[in-house]
């Protein structure tokens, strides 16, 4: 099993995301960057070197359909 | 909500983040340069002595790392490396940037001035993070926010415009 330290970071595509990624990238851990739009993850990855890996990702909509689920009662 | 899942196990920790800054963007401040391009005008509230604390994005991105290394559920950090910057100042380094007049507005002013942004405009936002330095050994080392103004280029083509809403 490999035991390198994976890290899942939401929004990396850019400002602080990304930094943290390129942060952890060079302290030796594997970056899963998440993006809502996918080819900007890619390019951010690619930026970011081996070890960032791009992942297309809407963590507010998902946090929000998650919450949402069982209400469908809401209106909006 | 993250601490509220600390009891189940999860070692979630919070972060509290300052503007963070480096030349092209600087959290609300982007949104301040956004408004005075817009009226042609670099404004401040008052005396413009309440301050917003800020940290550069690098610093800010060290600290991430140190929070993870550390592990400490249920903690709450301060991600500030300068805990007060007087909005005059900030004004000031925008009026230069952009090339426009830096004024003080009344209270009353403000509200037109800035919009949604004249709540914050006129608060002092200021925060310490003695705790978080120390119980992290996080040295941030800048630059700070106003030389990040100063060094920005306000009318190159690429600059990400801030939209008002």
């Amino acid at each position: 099993m490999q035991d390198k330290r994976v890290a899942l970071i939401t929004g990396a595509n850019q400002g602080v995301g990304l930094q943290v990624a390129k942060e952890l990238v060079a302290n030796g851990l594997s970056v899963l960057v998440g993006s809502r739009n996918f080819a900007r993850g890619e390019a951010a990855a690619k930026e970011i070197g081996s070890g960032a890996i791009a992942l297309q990702l809407d963590a507010i909509r998902t946090c929000g359909e998650t919450a949402l689920d069982g209400h469908s009662s809401l209106i909006f | 909500m993250a601490l509220a899942l600390v009891p189940k196990g999860v070692k979630a920790s919070v972060m509290r983040l300052p503007q963070v800054h480096d030349t092209t963007k600087q959290g609300l401040v982007t949104y301040l340069i956004a408004v005075a391009r817009e009226k042609g005008v670099s404004a401040y509230v008052g005396e413009g002595r309440n301050c917003w604390s800020a940290a550069h994005v690098l610093d800010v991105a060290h600290l991430y790392r140190l929070t993870l290394e550390k592990h400490e559920a249920g903690a709450k950090y301060h991600a500030v490396a300068e805990e007060g910057v007087a909005m005059r100042d900030i004004a000031d380094a925008i009026g230069r940037g952009l090339k426009v007049r830096v004024v003080s507005l009344s209270p009353e002013q403000a509200q037109a001035h800035f919009g949604w942004l004249s709540m914050l405009a006129s608060n002092d936002l200021r925060a310490s993070s003695v705790q978080t330095r120390r119980k992290l050994g996080w040295n941030p080392t800048g630059p700070g926010l106003i030389a990040d103004l100063e060094r920005q280029s306000y009318f190159a083509e690429a600059s990400p415009s801030a939209s008002l809403r």
